[in-house]
């Protein structure tokens, strides 16, 4: 896994190889990388669940760079953490039934605990992009409890092949 | 990084038990998914899961949980979880994991609700085996 210097202070990229067994050690990083943020614990929860099912995902479903990689972007402001996640292939969330209810359920998880989330799509390239604000509300909490839910920037259905 | 651990054994009264720690994720989901089948085809269909121990779910995890409470319905089996980290719960309330099994803080809880589940006639007549 090759990790490019920071383009400035709060802004790390990485090219990870499409491997799932790069997973577990690419949340430590983001973790790390977060601990600039004023997150708390669940906050921090939250952004590792989500960059990992956008990685999952690319790497089940999309395809890599011609060097075999995936491409992860962190932008760590005083808004909390931006991360773009792009793959090289059309957005696919599964070609089968079975496997679209689970890619379903990961990007749920995404659209849940994330305050902002995009996903673009252009020739070549699929990123999917999501803001994590400090302190920022789990929203299945916040169906439970009856609140109204919010949802800045766009937000597309994922189940397209 | 914690390694994800899944390890199974058996309880007092027919209850089977998965233990879960560490952070479970896509490839620890395989290993889940066939503790629980194992299980299932065994013909034990009280299941105990006890993810007290788990510091990371994703969503292959869960899945891997929801296809074993689906699974044991129709046969008249229960699944209950054992987890008390809030995040983790989270999660399984996004999932709606809490609408098709038992999810309870502690393993006592969890057991005395798969007891009674097991005295209870499934809606079939039939008693969880």
């Amino acid at each position: 896994m090759c990790r490019s210097a920071p383009t400035d202070r709060r802004t790390h990229e990485w090219a990870i190889p499409a491997r799932l067994d790069n997973l577990s050690h690419v949340r430590w990083l983001v973790d790390q990388a977060s601990a600039d943020c004023d997150f708390n614990a669940s906050d921090r929860y939250a952004l590792r669940l989500a960059v990992h099912e956008a990685l999952a995902n690319a790497i089940e479903w999309g395809a890599p760079d011609g060097s075999g990689n995936v491409r992860l972007r962190l932008e760590v402001d005083a808004e909390g953490v931006v991360v773009e996640v792009t793959d090289y292939g059309g957005f696919r969330v599964g070609s089968t039934p079975a496997s679209l209810h689970d890619r379903g359920r990961g990007f749920a998880f995404i659209y849940e605990v994330m305050d902002e989330v995009d996903v673009d799509e252009a020739p070549g390239h699929t990123t999917v992009r999501f803001r994590r604000r400090p302190h920022g509300h789990l929203r299945a909490l916040e169906r439970r409890s009856g609140a109204r839910i919010g949802k800045r920037g766009r937000r597309r259905t994922p189940a397209r092949g | 990084m914690e390694e994800p651990q899944v390890r199974s054994s058996s309880l007092e009264g027919g209850v089977e038990l998965i233990e879960l720690s560490g952070e479970l994720d896509t490839l620890s989901a395989g290993e889940l998914r066939s503790r629980i089948a194992s299980v299932i085809e065994s013909g034990r269909h009280r299941l105990l899961v006890d993810a007290s121990e788990a510091t990371f779910l994703d969503s292959a995890s869960i899945g891997a949980l929801v296809g074993g409470a689906t699974r044991l319905k129709p046969v008249g089996g229960a699944l209950a979880l054992v987890c008390a980290n809030a995040d983790i719960l989270a999660s399984l309330q996004i999932a709606a994991l809490d609408q098709v099994m038992v999810i309870r803080s502690s393993r006592d809880e969890a057991l005395e609700e798969l007891r009674r589940l097991a005295a209870t006639p499934h809606e079939d007549g039939a008693h969880v085996p």
